[in-house]
């Protein structure tokens, strides 16, 4: 029997492969090599994932249902009918969403108590 | 870099990939390779397997724990020589602690794989309605190491009743309530929890002539280290 999904707030904190995952998935969809230049395009650099963290990360979201495998095919110039593409979920997109609520506030507290260097109090 | 060049650099990661379990090689593997050629050519070689080798020692481990300790397979074989352990201890004799140990292994063992079979979901969700990031393989060994904690030294105060004993079993209860606060402080902190579980469950380790705790203490320290290090960067930014 299915059972009713997860509100999207019992999935945070996301970690840092998943997040930026569900980022890289909210526009369009995008094959695995696709979402790993985005998701270290999204980061300026910082955050870079190899095929094997990634395709971990996939396969627990698949399991959670934060994606799901799409048969569209959206990048005609490095399409190859081997490589699946993944797109974001309603509750794949919910609970990202949740995480930038999460960050906002995390980042407004911690400007408004601390004095960041260049930044300074909020 | 000619198409011999990348043949022979995919066939070499190729066989890198035989370190992922069968079951995750079996449906990632082609993409994964396929994900390293593209990198390759967009990047070059010495960028690409930087990233690989991190990549590599991150995520191996973590697939390998994932694929085994959490399996129903696995989780039935444990349960199933806890169980025949459990009655050979009756039959022969054997004290308190070790029965009440495997006493837990087994009800908690028993319980994982109806929880499994009933859900059809992976053991993250092991607990009906807790969240899937706060109940992970090695949580829930670190819940069961903290009951064998309290549970062992109560049947050693039990069998020996001294004052030391009832010192062992304070300090025990405080290692298991250690484990239960860092384990509930995951849901705010997981770094910060992760550490108070690690430190307490480090004592594990020190009955390694038993085995088995130890066993358990060392893959509960490498999950949490593992979560820990996916909670961060997987690699440093390019200078």
């Amino acid at each position: 029997m299915a059972r009713d999904p997860l509100p999207p707030s019992e999935f945070l904190p996301l970690p840092t492969a998943t997040f930026h995952i569900l980022l890289a998935l909210r526009d369009e969809e995008k094959h695995g090599y696709a979402i790993m230049r985005d998701v270290e395009a999204l980061s300026d650099g910082a955050v870079k994932i190899g095929p094997g963290t990634m395709y971990g990360s996939i396969k627990r979201m698949l399991a959670e249902g934060l994606i799901e495998e799409s048969d569209e095919r959206p990048d005609p110039e490095m399409d190859d009918e081997r490589r699946r593409y993944y797109r974001c979920t309603g509750l794949g997109e919910a609970v990202c969403h949740a995480e930038v609520e999460r960050l906002t506030k995390l980042l407004k507290n911690a400007f408004g108590r601390t004095a960041i260097p260049g930044f300074g109090r909020a | 870099m000619t198409d011999r060049s990348i043949t022979r650099q995919r066939r070499v990661y190729r066989s890198l990939l035989m370190f992922y379990p069968g079951s995750f090689r079996r449906d990632y593997g082609e993409l994964m390779s396929q994900a390293f050629c593209d990198r390759l050519l967009e990047r070059g070689a010495p960028r690409t397997w930087v990233l690989v080798g991190a990549d590599l020692w991150h995520s191996v481990p973590q697939q390998i724990m994932e694929a085994s300790l959490m399996s129903q397979k696995w989780l039935g074989s444990i349960t199933m020589l806890a169980a025949v352990a459990l009655v050979t201890l009756f039959a022969i004799g054997t004290g308190p602690p070790l029965v009440l140990a495997l006493s837990t292994v087994t009800v908690v063992g028993i319980f994982g794989f109806m929880a499994t079979r009933r859900n059809d979901r992976p053991t993250e969700y092991l607990f009906s309605g807790a969240t899937p990031k706060m109940w992970t393989w090695w949580t829930v060994l670190a819940a069961l190491l903290g009951a064998v904690y309290v549970i062992a030294a109560t049947g050693q105060l039990i069998d020996d009743p001294k004052a030391t004993n009832v010192g062992a079993l304070g300090i025990m209860i405080g290692f298991a309530a250690l484990i239960v606060l860092g384990l509930r402080l995951r849901a705010r902190s997981r770094i910060g929890g992760n550490w108070m579980v690690i430190f307490a469950t480090a004592p594990a380790l020190m009955f390694f002539w038993i085995v088995l705790p130890a066993v358990v203490g060392l893959a509960i320290i490498v999950g949490a280290i593992t979560e820990i290090s996916r909670a961060t960067p997987q690699t440093p930014a390019a200078a």
